[in-house]
C-alpha cells in the first residue's frame, strides 16, 4: 500500500514536471520537484526508502530524458542515502527543515552533475551554471519544498503511510 | 546485527554505484537502439504526457489571448504590412522562378546529378520536455516503427529544431540545437561563402563563430544549414543578434537568435533519411 502510494506520487510528479511545469518556467528555469520529493521522503522515512525511491525515480528520468542513463539515478540515490541517514536526528515538525535540506541537496545535485559531466567530456563553465541555473533553482526548489513537505507530511498521518514511530 | 546491516548497506550502495557508472559509460553519446524495458516505460508514459502537455498548452494559450489583447491587434497591423510586402516579393520571385524552371530543364537535358531534396518527412507531436535545467531534450511521439533513426533531422515550420538522439519503438528523444551538446554548421543566406559553427549553451541561446575572420556579417543576417553535418542543406537556423570581434582572437563570434520558439514547441517534422541499400 505504501509502495503503491509512493509509486503514484512519483509518477504524477514525473508527468507534471515534464509537461505542465514547463509552462511555469521562471528565467527559463524549471524547479526540480523530483529532487524535492526524494529529499522529503528521506527526511520522513530514512535512508533505505529514501535511497531506493531516489534510485528508481532517477532511473526513469534518465531513461526518458537523460543523455546518459544512470546520472540522475546515482545522484538521487546518494542524496536520499545521506539525508536519510540523518533522519533520526532531524526535527520533523519544523517547516524550515525541508527548505534547508532541499537547498543543500540542490547544491549537491548540481555539484555532482557537474562532476559527472566533466568526466563525460562535457565542458561547461561552472560559474555560468552557478549563475544561470543553480541560484535560481535553489530558490524555486525551496519554495516548492515547503508546499510538498506539507502535503506529504499530512499524508503520513494516514494509516498506510505512517512514519516510523520512535 | 546493526553493524552487519550497516556493512551490507554500504556494499549494496557501492555495487549499485558501480553498475550505474557502467550504465553511464555504455549509454554515453546516445544509442541507436533502446532496450526493451526503457521502450515500455516510454510507451506507457508518452500518451499521458501528451495529454498533459496539450492541456498546458491550451491553458497557456487562452491566458495569453486574454492578457495579450492589445498586442494582438498591434501584431495584426504589423502582419498586414508584412503581407503587403511579401505579396510584392512573391510576384518578383515568381518571375525569377520562371527563369529557374528553364534552367532546371536545361540541367535535366545536360544530365546533372540531382541534389537531394527533402520530401520524405513525418509529423510528430512533442509529448514532454526535459525535467532538468542542464539540457534541452524533449520527447516526440514518433519512433523506430515510423522510420525514425538516430540523427534524423527535426524541424518545424520556423526552422531547425534539432536531431534525434535516441529512438525507441513509438517515441524518440530529440536533442534541440540550443542544447550545449549540439553544434550546427551554418552558412549565411546572403552569401554562402561565409560559413561557421553555432553551438548551444546552458542558458539556451546560440553562440557561434565564423571561420573566415574577414567575413562581413551583419546583425539580422539569416543563417541556414550547410549540409556538411548531419543536417540537410538549406534549413533556417536563426538570425544574427550580435557580432563581436575580440582583438586577441582570430575568430569572429556571433550570438544567434534561433528562428524556432523553443518554449512553444508543439508539432515538429522529422526528416526520414532515404534508406541506403
Amino acid at each position: 500500500m505504501k509502495f503503491m502510494a509512493v509509486f503514484i506520487i512519483m509518477t504524477c510528479n514525473l508527468i507534471l514536471q515534464s509537461t505542465l511545469l514547463q509552462y511555469f518556467k521562471i528565467f527559463n528555469i524549471i524547479p526540480n520537484t523530483t529532487l524535492v520529493l526524494v529529499v522529503v521522503f528521506s527526511i520522513l522515512w530514512g535512508k533505505y526508502r529514501g535511497a531506493s525511491i531516489g534510485l528508481v525515480a532517477g532511473l526513469v528520468q534518465d531513461i526518458l530524458f537523460g543523455e546518459m542513463v544512470g546520472t540522475n539515478a546515482l545522484i538521487y540515490m546518494l542524496i536520499g542515502l545521506i539525508i536519510g541517514s540523518l533522519e533520526s536526528s532531524i526535527f520533523k515538525e519544523n517547516s524550515f527543515t525541508p527548505v534547508f535540506f532541499s537547498t543543500l541537496s540542490t547544491f549537491v545535485y548540481h555539484l555532482l552533475f557537474y562532476f559527472i559531466m566533466t568526466i563525460a567530456d562535457n565542458q561547461i563553465p561552472f560559474l555560468l551554471i552557478l549563475r544561470k541555473i543553480v541560484l535560481i533553482e535553489v530558490i524555486y526548489n525551496a519554495v516548492f519544498s515547503v508546499a510538498i513537505y506539507k502535503i506529504i507530511y499530512s499524508l503520513t498521518k494516514h494509516q498506510n503511510l505512517r512514519i516510523r514511530a520512535r | 546485527m546493526g553493524k552487519f546491516m550497516k556493512r551490507g548497506l554500504a556494499m549494496i550502495v557501492i555495487i549499485i554505484t558501480i553498475i550505474l557508472i557502467i550504465l553511464m559509460g555504455i549509454t554515453i553519446g546516445g544509442r541507436t537502439r533502446i532496450s526493451t524495458p526503457e521502450n515500455i516505460i516510454g510507451k506507457v508514459i508518452t500518451p499521458i504526457q501528451r495529454f498533459f502537455f496539450k492541456g498546458g498548452q491550451m491553458v497557456e494559450g487562452s491566458f495569453r489571448s486574454i492578457f495579450a489583447f492589445r498586442s494582438i491587434s498591434e501584431e495584426n497591423e504589423q502582419l498586414k504590412k508584412e503581407l503587403e510586402e511579401l505579396n510584392k516579393e512573391v510576384i518578383s520571385l515568381q518571375l525569377q522562378n520562371n527563369d529557374l524552371e528553364e534552367l532546371r530543364d536545361l540541367r535535366e537535358a545536360l544530365r546533372y546529378i540531382e541534389e537531394n531534396s527533402i520530401d520524405n518527412y513525418l509529423t510528430a507531436s512533442v509529448t514532454g520536455k526535459d525535467m532538468g535545467n542542464w539540457f534541452n531534450m524533449f520527447i516526440i511521439n514518433a519512433g523506430e516503427n515510423h522510420g525514425v533513426v538516430k540523427d534524423s533531422t527535426v524541424m518545424n515550420g520556423d526552422g531547425l529544431v534539432g536531431k534525434v538522439y535516441e529512438t525507441a519503438g513509438n517515441w524518440s528523444k530529440v536533442l534541440s540545437i540550443i542544447d550545449n551538446k549540439s553544434s550546427v554548421s551554418f552558412e549565411i543566406l546572403r552569401n554562402d561563402q561565409y560559413v561557421g559553427v553555432v553551438k548551444g549553451s546552458v542558458n539556451s541561446n546560440l553562440t557561434g563563430y565564423l571561420i573566415d575572420p574577414e567575413a562581413e556579417v551583419l546583425v539580422g543576417d539569416k543563417l541556414i544549414t550547410t549540409g556538411l553535418s548531419v543536417y540537410p542543406k538549406g534549413i533556417l537556423v536563426g538570425s544574427v543578434k550580435e557580432v563581436t570581434k575580440k582583438e586577441d582572437e582570430l575568430l569572429k563570434t556571433i550570438i544567434v537568435e534561433p528562428s524556432v520558439n523553443f518554449r512553444r514547441l508543439n508539432k515538429v517534422f522529422v526528416i526520414i533519411p532515404d534508406k541506403i541499400d
